[in-house]
Parts: C-alpha cells; sequence; structure tokens
C-alpha cells in the first residue's frame, strides 16, 4: 500500500572534497515508491549514498529516513534500511552462515527463514566460504542480507558495477523482483539505465556533485525532448531550451537524409509540456520533428554539459 | 561489542593458534635453559603483541571497517572491541604461559628465581604490550594498517632506554617507588601499578581513536 510518507529525505547535503564537491544536494522519495539515481561516474551517486549511510560526513545538509534523523540516530536509521554498496566488503575467512549470523545480531527484525529462502532462491551454499562466491552470487549475497531484516527503504549503490552481462543479467532479474515490492521504497543508483527506465518511479539525475533534477520518471520523460526545427522558430523555443545545437548543412538527422537541413537547429528542451502550453500546435508545424529522450540520452546531453544558446556556440553535431 | 570480539577471535583463531602452539613448543624447550623464565615469559608479549596487528590487517584486507560502519553499529564499538579483543587476547596469553611454566616446572625444566615470581615475570611484559597497542589502535584507526605497523614495529626500542641510565639514575628511582609506597614497596606492588598505568594509557589512546574514527570518513 503506498503512503505519501517521506521514505527519505535529503536537504542541502554538501561535501566538499577539494577537488570534488558534492553541492546542496536536494531530494525526497515517499514510501512505497523507486528512485533511480542516475549519474557518470564520478558525479557524486556513491557520495550521496555514502553520505546517507553515514559512512561519509557531510559538511552540511540533513538526511531522514522515515523522518528519523540519519545523521544524529544513525542506528535506528540503519535498522530500517537495507544496504548493497558499489563492493561488497565481508570477511573471505568466513562463511555465508557465518557472515549472516555476524550480521544477525545487529537487526532487531532479522528473519532467518526469510534469509535461507533467500539463499535458497540465489542457489547460495550456506556452508561456503565467501572468498569462493562468484561476483555475481556476492552481489545475490549481499542483496539476501541486506533484505533479511525486512528493511523498508533498499539503498543500492551500483551493485552490478564490475560484473560480467552474465553475472549482470542475472542478478538484474533478481533486483527488479526485489524492488517491485511495492511495500518496500528503493533509492537504487547506477550508470547502466536502460533496465532502470522500465521500474523507476522517481529519477535523480546528478551531474558534477549537482542534482540536475529529482522527478517523477514520466514527468522527466514527457519534458525531455530532442526538437528539430527551422533557425526562425529557434528563438520561441529558446527559454525551454537545455541545449541547442546548429545543423550543419547537408547533415542527415535519425540517420535519415534531409535535403535541405541547412539553417535548421536541433534543440533539447526539458519543459516540453510548458513550451507546448505556452505554444499550443508549434510540435505540430511542418518541419518540426520531435523526438522523445530516454533516461540515457537525457544523461548523456547533461553529461556534455548546458550550452548558453547562443553566446556560446555548443560543438557542432556530426552526422554521417 | 561481543559478537565483534567473537568475529575478531574467530577470523584469527587459525593464526592465534599456530602462533601459540609454536610459542608454547619453543618456551618449553628454551625453559631448560639458565634464563628459561624469560623465554616463557616472551610469549605472554608475543602473542598479543601479534595478534592486534594481524586482526587489523584482516580487517584492512577484507575492508571489514567498511562492512561493519554499514551495519547499525556505532564506529566506537568498533574501536573499544579491538581494545577488549586485545585485553582478553593478553589476558589468555598469560594464562597459558603460566600453564606452560607450571608443566615445565613439572618435568623439571624451569628453575625459579625466588627473588623474581613467576607472576611477575608473566605480567611484566604486559606494561609494554598495552602501551604499544594502545598506539597501534590509534595510528590504525587514522592511518591504516601500513602506518601503524611500521611505527608500532619501532616501539620496542623504546623499552631499551632505562639501560641506558646510570646506576644512580636507577636507585634514585627505585628509592622514589619505595617512598611512593610509603616504604613497603614491593615488586607486585609497583608492577601492579605500572600495568594499571599502561592499561589506562591504552584506554586513553583508545578512546582517542574512537573519537577519529567517528569523524573519519569510510573510503
Amino acid at each position: 500500500m503506498k503512503n505519501e510518507t517521506l521514505a527519505l529525505e535529503v536537504r542541502g547535503l554538501t561535501k566538499d572534497y577539494g577537488d570534488f564537491v558534492l553541492k546542496d544536494v536536494s531530494f525526497s522519495l515517499p514510501h512505497g515508491y523507486i528512485m533511480g539515481f542516475i549519474g557518470q561516474n564520478g558525479a557524486g551517486k556513491s557520495t550521496t549514498i555514502k553520505c546517507i549511510m553515514n559512512l561519509v560526513h557531510p559538511d552540511k545538509g540533513s538526511i531522514r529516513v522515515f523522518g528519523v534523523d540519519a545523521l544524529r540516530n544513525e542506528q535506528e536509521a540503519k535498522q530500517l534500511v537495507g544496504y548493497v554498496g558499489e563492493e561488497q566488503p565481508f570477511y573471505d575467512e568466513f562463511t555465508v552462515a557465518q557472515t549472516a549470523r555476524f550480521v544477525a545480531r545487529f537487526y532487531s527484525q532479522w528473519d532467518e527463514g526469510l534469509f535461507k529462502g533467500l539463499c535458497r532462491k540465489y542457489g547460495i551454499s550456506l556452508d561456503k566460504k565467501v572468498k569462493s562466491l562468484s561476483k555475481g552470487t556476492r552481489v545475490k549475497f549481499a542483496l539476501s542480507l541486506a533484505l533479511a531484516h525486512r528493511p523498508k527503504l533498499l539503498i543500492l549503490d551500483e551493485p552490478m558495477s564490475g560484473l560480467d552481462p552474465v553475472a549482470r543479467h542475472e542478478v538484474l532479474q533478481e533486483l527488479l523482483d526485489v524492488i517491485q515490492d511495492e511495500n518496500r521504497s528503493v533509492f537504487f543508483s547506477t550508470h547502466i539505465v536502460d533496465d532502470l527506465e522500465r521500474v523507476a518511479d522517481y529519477v535523480g539525475l546528478i551531474h558534477q556533485g549537482t542534482l540536475l533534477f529529482s522527478r517523477e520518471k514520466d514527468e522527466v520523460l514527457s519534458n525531455w525532448k530532442r526538437i528539430t526545427l527551422p533557425a526562425e522558430l529557434a528563438s520561441r523555443v529558446k527559454p525551454y531550451a537545455f541545449r541547442t545545437e546548429e545543423v550543419p548543412e547537408g547533415a542527415f538527422l535519425n540517420n535519415t537524409p534531409s535535403l535541405s537541413q541547412s539553417g535548421r537547429v536541433v534543440m533539447v528542451v526539458d519543459r516540453f509540456t510548458e513550451m507546448v502550453r505556452d505554444f499550443p500546435g508549434l510540435a505540430a508545424l511542418s518541419g518540426v520533428e520531435v523526438e522523445n529522450l530516454g533516461l540515457e540520452d537525457i544523461m548523456l546531453i547533461t553529461a556534455k554539459g548546458r550550452s548558453d544558446w547562443p553566446d556560446l556556440r555548443p560543438p557542432v553535431r556530426s552526422f554521417s | 561489542m561481543l559478537e565483534l570480539i567473537k568475529k575478531d577471535l574467530l577470523i584469527n583463531s587459525k593464526t592465534l593458534i599456530r602462533f601459540a602452539a609454536f610459542g608454547g613448543l619453543t618456551a618449553l624447550l628454551f625453559s631448560r635453559m639458565e634464563q628459561g623464565v624469560a623465554f616463557i615469559a616472551l610469549w605472554s608479549m608475543m602473542i598479543p603483541y601479534m595478534y592486534l596487528p594481524t586482526s587489523c590487517y584482516t580487517e584492512e584486507l577484507n575492508k571489514g571497517l567498511a562492512f561493519c560502519r554499514s551495519l547499525p553499529i556505532p564506529a566506537s564499538t568498533i574501536v573499544w572491541s579491538k581494545f577488549a579483543g586485545a585485553v582478553l587476547v593478553t589476558l589468555g596469553s598469560g594464562a597459558y604461559v603460566l600453564l606452560l611454566a607450571e608443566l615445565s616446572r613439572y618435568l623439571g625444566w624451569l628453575e625459579l628465581d625466588p627473588s623474581f615470581p613467576l607472576l611477575a615475570a608473566v605480567t611484566s611484559p604486559w606494561v609494554a604490550v598495552f602501551i604499544m597497542h594502545g598506539v597501534f589502535l590509534l595510528l590504525f584507526f587514522s592511518h591504516g594498517y601500513k602506518r601503524a605497523q611500521s611505527i608500532v614495529s619501532m616501539l620496542p626500542l623504546l623499552f631499551l632506554l632505562p639501560l641506558i641510565f646510570p646506576e644512580s639514575a636507577k636507585a634514585k628511582l627505585s628509592s622514589y617507588f619505595a617512598t611512593l609506597f610509603g616504604g613497603r614497596a614491593d615488586l607486585r606492588s609497583v608492577l601492579a601499578l605500572l600495568i594499571a598505568l599502561a592499561l589506562g594509557i591504552e584506554a586513553l589512546l583508545t578512546w582517542r581513536a574512537s573519537k577519529v574514527f567517528e569523524a573519519k570518513d569510510v573510503p
């Protein structure tokens, strides 16, 4: 049952490493929803998650997990959270069962039956030493540990990074099963967004330490469009544009040869619904092409940066 | 806390047992020598001296601190569990060494010096052990294993310092202790005081280590 209780509320999170700054990150995740946290490597995803887990101490800001101040009442907040990190640091000399026994002592809601059931489902032998587990199985083991205390919030920090495609596919299938449980909130960071796009309710995009947006996924997808239009219409669209690119003469658009591309402009808008409201019919005009963007496209576009068109001209897009 | 101590002992049990077995064997064999009691007593220092760095090395190798910090365990508990584990191993190795000495005496190999009781011989190295443990914990939790090990491995040299004092200074120190205990200074009281002092220093350094670790980011 979904309700509007906030599973996670981050306000003004700031962490200065000198060569990297996480700047004033704020977002919230209502209970029962899935938020995908995307961005390039080094964008600040892991730093944000490590701050939430209090593994990294923020310089400023507040973090609340189901209303519990995660920085002041760390232990209480961690009881509510299941965490799978980028790496799975376990004691290699321990067996799966020994590790679980160790972890179980620290959670009041530990469910041994659930843990064993998950191990059976994932094909993890309880007697095996952790060091003998494959990378994929290690992630599944981490997931079993994270789920066995029935957390209300599951935090996954790029759990599939470093896995080969087969292991990644296997783990992903298990993850998709787990994160679609509506009684649980999930905060999932990744730079591989294809599969996340299918399940996320909310999307946060972080770039160079700055959260560019954190919104409902459908709202993001309906607002981010790539529009190709005659140059004379460009000034109308400019206020809604995130990025503008000129199209060179004889260029191809969408892999389709265009006879007269000269004088046309490609713009990526991030407020399409607003633009359509202000200029109804603009998208339907002859010579105006609107292309849907996926989360990966949006991530790539933001990685290139926002252009200050027309004063700063972005690099000319090459089509061949 | 108990779970963390148990975890450390379990993970390092093989190393601990191997070391204790090797130590026990050599201690017994060397106990037949003239200064046999010193060889036996040496192991009450060697076992705990080896245990803490090994435990911290295992922690670093497995990124165990990051693992523990991701669980609902206070950072200070992680640090204090290392302290408590090290003290337990020190006491345990003392008991083990006493047993070895008794066995050696039973076999007729070990001859004791009546002026220096066995208990004093076994426990006196603890003064050095406790201080080294404290320094190690502070360095480990603030700078990591490598730095801690490189510095602490040089510390035993400091305990040779008294050798450079002239005899007159040593006599003055003895008389100071005699005054301190109202003229009733005996070896047992002085040793107990020194051990308590060393343990206090270790606790103080551990407290500092816990503060450093609490404020530290996990890489």
